[in-house]
């Protein structure tokens, strides 16, 4: 037997809730916005997020990245963090998706830069240098890993390009 | 050369043993590294394997950086722009109705009257948001460079963060934004039921503004004596309107001023314009007939005072003739009150014919 869900039209909602549900369905508000979700709470849950994928509990944090991203498109954080796990996960394409959303709103993401780049690279796409070139520009002083990271690949690039001048007039010759 | 020496170093001592590209390949893939840097590594250490033999010190390496810094580390790197970072999140003092805010305890929103029968007293910011907007109308609708007599959420956005405009209208709008309830309210005020469109009309914020006023004479407001409402703002841009009183005005001084402001204005077409003038008047009539119904009922105690106390027949007379009087005033007060409706009235459906026809001569044409 099917289970039939009718609306019990009793309870009653407040004003407010009403309007922002209605700001809501209008994209006005994000859910996050609706529920009343701060950011020091969703920086909380994050925090969670990145200590489960650091002890390799990638299924967990994804669930927990995804929920803050469905709560809050907007946050390019959540997003670029959510791509590394599906990096870990092997899911490459849905990570460059996420790392490409997040770099739509804040395109100085170095996360999102830096991981995108280097999957780019790996699918042997030039667009990846650029990424990693700008992630050491927009996290200069290595404050983050990926910024960090980010740094090394450049001077491994560095490294290759040098090499490559020396090879060639020498092959010329 | 010193990254080569470092590159040789972190990836190890084995490295000057070199003969093939195997042994690199896995340190690559062991570091995450993408092929084609694992490869120009590889090229690189191979071509200054003897340099590296020759340097014995090593730099820190770039391997070694790249080791310490795993490919697809998860963390949370928030814009340093907190603005940019809380964006889609809550405020933290506007909590969402899920979870008890303070803003819908008893399931009573802004500006709604309370179980105890008195509004919230954030109607009063809201009051004073509405009357700094009113006053500074002109400097929100010539914001976006276009003057089309409104204004939206992202211009209300656009002065939050304005250094170029005065404290006070930055914080009207700081308001609202943080109000959405009343964003709303503002927003159909002059449409009751209308569609939120997100764009403020002079007529809306007018309308809200007497609507806020008509609410807070009806209901009080909680704790309104320890919270006065500040003076509305300066206007800090020509051509604006002066602030609307709170009560309905009797003086002819303040409402010539309030027409001659609705005259001046430029941002209303003609229509808007006798409409506003025609609800100025209107408001204006309305404190008449007020202050009449208040002497008619001073007047009908005088008279019954006179019954009780055995008072002469001469002040009796009097004191009837003065209610007599009295209510004859009411009474062409409110007629006046309803042609000027049906003038009103006239007017809307004589603006809609002439629209119809224009529509329908340049249909035929």
């Amino acid at each position: 037997m099917g289970r039939v869900i009718k609306y019990e039209g009793g309870a009653t909602m407040d004003t407010a809730t009403t309007e922002k549900l209605k700001g809501f369905v209008r994209g006005e508000l994000t859910w996050a916005e609706v529920e009343g979700m701060t950011f020091e709470e969703a920086k909380a849950i994050a925090r969670v997020g990145c200590d489960l994928a650091a002890a390799g509990r990638c299924e967990e944090a994804r669930i927990l990245f995804e929920g803050l991203v469905e709560g809050n498109p907007k946050d390019a954080a959540s997003r670029a963090a959510l791509g590394t796990v599906y990096q870990k996960l092997g899911r490459v394409q849905d990570a460059i998706t996420e790392y490409t959303a997040a770099l739509e709103r804040d395109a100085r993401n170095p996360v999102a830069l830096t991981n995108r780049g280097e999957l780019y690279l790996r699918q042997g796409n030039r667009q990846g240098f650029t990424d990693i070139a700008n992630a050491v520009e927009a996290d200069p002083h290595g404050d983050t890993s990926a910024g960090r990271r980010a740094r090394a690949l450049v001077k491994a690039i560095a490294l290759a390009a040098v090499e490559k001048m020396k090879k060639e007039p020498a092959a010329q010759a | 050369m010193d990254l080569l020496k470092g590159l040789g170093g972190a990836v190890g001592g084995a490295l000057n043993m070199l003969s093939g590209g195997a042994l690199l390949d896995a340190a690559g893939n062991a570091l995450g590294l993408p092929p084609v840097v694992t490869h120009a590594i590889k090229t690189a250490v191979g071509v200054a394997t003897g340099n590296v033999m020759l340097a014995a010190d090593g730099a820190v390496g770039v391997a070694q950086e790249l080791s310490k810094n795993q490919a697809a580390f998860t963390e949370y790197a928030a814009p340093k722009d907190e603005k940019v970072a809380c964006e889609g999140y809550a405020r933290p003092e506007s909590r969402g109705p899920t979870r008890g805010s303070s803003e819908t305890r008893g399931g009573v929103a802004p500006g709604e009257v309370r179980p105890d029968g008195v509004l919230d007293p954030s109607i009063l910011g809201y009051r004073d948001a509405l009357k700094t907007l009113e006053a500074n109308f002109t400097l929100l609708d010539t914001m976006d460079n276009v003057k089309n007599g409104s204004f939206t959420r992202r211009t209300l956005e656009k002065v939050a963060d304005s250094a170029n405009v005065p404290e006070s209208v930055r914080e009207a709008a700081r308001f609202l934004l943080a109000h959405p309830e009343y964003r709303t309210q503002l927003d159909t005020a002059s449409q009751k039921g209308g569609v939120v469109d997100g764009t403020f009309s002079t007529r809306d914020v007018r309308a809200a503004l007497s609507d806020v006023n008509a609410r807070i004479a009806q209901h009080g407001v909680r704790g309104e004596s320890t919270s006065a409402p500040r003076p509305p703002p300066p206007s800090t841009s020509h051509g604006t309107q002066p602030p609307v009183s709170n009560t309905p005005s009797t003086g002819g001084g303040t409402a010539s001023s309030s027409v001659k402001g609705i005259i001046n204005d430029p941002s209303l077409s003609l229509e808007e314009k006798m409409e506003a003038i025609l609800l100025a008047l209107t408001e204006r009539m309305d404190g008449d007939i007020l202050k009449t119904m208040d002497d008619l009922a001073a007047a009908q105690d005088r008279q019954s005072g006179i019954k009780n106390g055995k008072g002469d027949e001469k002040a009796l007379t009097e004191a009837q003739r003065d209610v007599d009087r009295i209510q004859m005033r009411l009474q062409k007060l409110i007629e006046k009150r309803k042609m000027m409706f049906e003038m009103m009235s006239t007017l809307s459906m004589k603006f809609n014919e002439m629209a119809k026809t224009a529509l329908s001569n340049m249909r035929s044409a």
